[in-house]
């Protein structure tokens, strides 16, 4: 009743104030057929009940002068395969309003936020993981003068469709120093200060372990920047929070995260590195999968696009790692002899992900349930390698009808950890039993502008793995064949793998159409078995086969 | 200063609630757990009401994943502290007997005494919470889902506190249980505990008839320390806030992995063996 309150609010506020306000509205509609397909998935574990499933929503947004309100309508008729299952049936999942007067910023209801890069605190959404931990409280952002921005945020986290039992509350202070000191500009000099605080409350019933109703964390970060030079660096620090994650366990967590970029014209360099330790924090100690967490740890590799790099993802270890990242992009001017007339684009990438140093305790115990834990050295790697990656492409505009790109990869892939789930202490105690699959790809991308105001896009692509998968070959066809419509065609043989009876193609179909904002796409093909991450986030998607449906609007 | 008081409102709004560093991680008489044998322990106390789910199932009927793959969409939904399952290898040996290509003896005598109290005639068969008994108490696996929804919206008859430790050297698996009743309740009572293994992977017959090698079996029962039936705790009931407690234990078997075992507790009426509530909880 009160949602429909709300609504009725909006509308007669909509049409009472008429021209001095706005209404948007985005929609999304997904819906799969899925059909039995017998050597995609023989035993039928797979296939549902249901045949069809849809899931969609649709976010409504009033703004009035300083004033919003929305709200966001989802259904889920069932959820489709591979999100996860507590998405179920429907409702009015996010609805807020907000006041943005003089210097304070104010929202009820549901809202989205981050403390700094995320270590200690990030709300927010991921549709594309089934991710939502959306707040359910208050926000307040003031501006204090002098560069000095302060943001409290207290609520509960979104589960479903309801909401978990903790309690978050935080506060973020951000100090930017050349209001205070102009001069700094004037040098080219600009810095960025912050510090933040976040406490979760849970009440604990457990009869043997004393655990800690409310858990703090706190962060500081840096963002410094001086001519082409930035360097953004966070340290997060969380007390005992044993957990389902880290196996009850009440060693205190960390977070290190630095980055330092240069940048000109035609050249960008990045290094940045990161360690975790024991940085799982969610609003439930008991949660698993994506729900309530509170913070969000980012990667420090590099996201893959390319189909068959992306079978590859990886996933944060949020109960340790450690590791970094290098990138350099150069751009061999146009009309230079390597250049051609276009320019040429260099890239090279690398990252790696180890396991932090875990030792026995004194007891001669390591991650034992209500014990520290384990001994860490900071600046000890762990035995474990998680990833590797090393990439690089070049990508050359030959004409003004062409365009080519090729990109090498080189990936270790540790499949027991990232695809199989074993945690680190099960293989610290049990050495060598993890399966690192080490994959060589390579991508060949080619641009063809056509009469017509045509464009034909194709990817050839080959992973040859010595394991895990195998072997697998693509080809991909995107023919845009004007400005509302693109068909494209792809085929992934997996011709290497080691099983026989896996040895299989994936085609898909695809016919897209724009109008507008309005983008409608119908498929048809063969999905398979695979992780999708997105910010180191991962869910695992299940083999399918069948007939999609995607409309996405905004009105 | 009056740009200050925002500050301190706010710092005090969120820094107020302090930090719980914890010094002494266990309690000092948690529960009756003899704690010198304890490896690794584990407790849960129930809050809600949980759904007992019997399978009854066999490695060579090939419907029979139908039903296991109906008891995990349960557990995806509703989450393992609702719904308690158990699959009973039991019944005609067409199903559940051991040959060269199914060559796993998932069989027990306390197995087959539970199958031929409640006349399991067919597989897949369950019984959620044994309902209906003696008349109507076998439940095809599409019924599953209606009838446990239909129990995990009505209040707790009882909660259970368990307690369970296990020592790796000897093998010895421990139960504690405390089993408090939410209402009055004027029939005799009695507790069952069974032991429970999943995760094993052996072949199974699979819908299309063919043979899954390597089918993860779950739930699989193991062992009914008190007997198939258990023991009696009450001749005539009891009263809300009315606690029984007692104890279970086993060897485990060479072959079982402590890792993947749990025990099953639960408390049931005795005129008429429908389950008031049930717990789980590992073994280590």
């Amino acid at each position: 009743m009160k949602k429909l309150l709300l609504l009725v609010l909006l509308c007669s506020a909509w049409s009472a104030w008429g021209q001095q306000s706005t209404l948007r509205a985005i929609l999304q509609s997904d819906a799969q057929w899925y059909l039995r397909d017998e050597v995609l998935d023989p035993s039928g574990e797979f296939y549902p009940d249901e045949r069809l499933l849809g899931q969609g929503f649709a976010l409504f947004t009033y703004t009035d002068g300083d004033f919003q309100a929305g709200m966001r309508y989802e259904n889920y008729q069932n959820v489709m395969l591979g999100f996860p299952p507590g998405f179920r049936g429907e409702g009015i999942s996010y609805r807020y309003a907000r006041l943005n007067r003089d210097r304070w910023n104010i929202t009820v209801g549901n809202f989205y936020e981050q403390f700094g890069s995320g270590l200690i605190f990030r709300s927010y959404e991921e549709r594309g993981l089934g991710l939502d931990n959306a707040m359910d409280g208050v926000r307040i952002i003031t501006d204090m003068g002098h560069g000095l921005t302060v943001k409290g945020v207290l609520g509960r986290q979104r589960l479903y469709f309801g909401k978990g039992e903790g309690i978050v509350r935080g506060l973020d202070g951000e100090w930017s120093l050349n209001q205070v000191f102009p001069s700094l500009s004037e040098k080219q000099f600009y810095a960025t200060v912050g510090a933040s605080f976040i406490s979760k409350f849970q009440k604990s019933f457990d009869p043997i372990l004393n655990l800690p109703n409310n858990v703090g964390a706190w962060a500081t970060r840096a963002n410094l920047s001086y001519k082409n030079f930035a360097w953004n660096t966070e340290y997060a620090y969380k007390i005992n929070d044993p957990s389902y994650d880290n196996g009850y366990i009440y060693r205190p967590g960390t977070a290190f995260l630095s980055t330092l970029s240069y940048s000109q014209k035609g050249l960008g360099i990045l290094a940045s590195v990161k360690r975790i330790d024991n940085m799982s924090f969610r609003s439930n100690r008991d949660g698993q999968q994506f729900d309530l967490f509170i913070n969000f740890l980012p990667p420090t590799t590099k996201p893959h696009t390319y189909a068959l790099a992306a079978l590859y993802p990886y996933a944060t270890q949020v109960n340790g790692e450690m590791g970094g990242q290098f990138e350099i992009n150069y751009m061999i001017p146009r009309g230079s002899k390597l250049g051609g007339k276009y320019g040429t684009q260099l890239s090279l990438n690398t990252s790696m992900a180890n396991s932090i140093d875990k030792g026995f305790l004194e007891d001669g115990t390591r991650g034992q349930k209500g014990s520290m834990g384990y001994t860490s050295n900071a600046f000890d790697f762990g035995p474990i390698v998680y990833f590797r990656d090393v990439n690089a492409s070049v990508t050359r505009k030959f004409s003004k009808k062409y365009k080519s790109q090729v990109t090498l990869f080189n990936f270790e892939y540790n499949k027991t950890v990232l695809n199989d789930g074993v945690g680190d202490i099960t293989l610290l105690e049990a050495p060598g039993t993890d399966s690192i699959i080490n994959v060589q790809a390579v991508v060949w991308e080619n641009q063809i502008k056509l009469p017509k105001g045509q464009t034909l896009r194709t990817e050839f692509q080959l992973a040859l793995a010595d394991g895990f998968r195998g072997d697998m070959a693509m080809g991909l066809a995107e023919w845009t064949i004007s400005s509302d419509w693109t068909l494209a065609v792809q085929d992934i043989y997996n011709y290497g793998h080691p099983s026989e009876s896996r040895r299989i193609h994936y085609p898909i179909i695809s016919l897209i159409h724009f109008n507008g904002p309005t983008r409608v796409q119908i498929g048809y093909g063969r999905q398979q078995q695979g992780i999708f991450c997105v910010g180191g986030v991962c869910r695992v998607v299940p083999p399918s086969s069948g007939l999609s449906f995607s409309l996405t609007t905004s009105l | 200063m009056r740009r200050l008081l925002p500050i301190f409102l706010l710092t005090a709004w969120s820094l107020a609630p302090s930090c719980d560093v914890i010094t002494e991680p266990f309690k000092e008489n948690p529960n009756p757990v003899d704690t010198t044998s304890v490896v690794r322990g584990d407790t849960l106390v129930q809050t809600a009401r949980a759904v007992f789910i019997e399978d009854f199932t066999g490695h060579r009927c090939k419907n029979c994943p139908k039903a296991s793959k109906a008891i995990k969409a349960l557990d995806s939904i509703y989450g393992p502290s609702h719904i308690i399952p158990i699959a009973l290898h039991a019944g005609a040996s067409n199903f559940t007997g051991v040959n060269a290509d199914y060559p796993t003896d998932f069989t027990t005598s306390e197995g087959d005494d539970i199958a031929s109290l409640f006349g399991i005639f067919a597989m897949p068969m369950g019984m959620v919470q044994r309902v209906d008994y003696p008349t109507a108490h076998q439940k095809t696996y599409t019924a599953w889902a209606g009838l446990s929804a239909q129990e995990i919206a009505s209040s707790p008859e009882a909660l259970f506190t368990l307690s369970a430790a296990y020592d790796s050297v000897s093998r010895q698996a421990i139960v504690n249980y405390s089993a408090a009743l939410q209402s009055t309740n004027t029939n005799a009572l009695g507790i069952v505990v069974y032991l429970k293994e999943s995760h094993i992977i052996s072949p199974q017959l699979m819908p299309n008839n063919t043979r899954d090698e390597f089918y993860v079996h779950k739930n699989v029962f193991r062992a009914a320390p008190l007997g198939p039936t258990g023991v009696e705790v009450s001749s005539t009931g009891g009263s809300a806030g009315q606690v029984f407690t007692g104890s279970a234990t086993k060897t485990l078997d060479p072959i079982w992995n402590p890792k993947e075992c749990e025990w099953v507790v639960i408390l049931y009426d005795r005129t008429n063996y429908r389950v008031l509530q049930p717990a789980q909880i590992f073994v280590w």
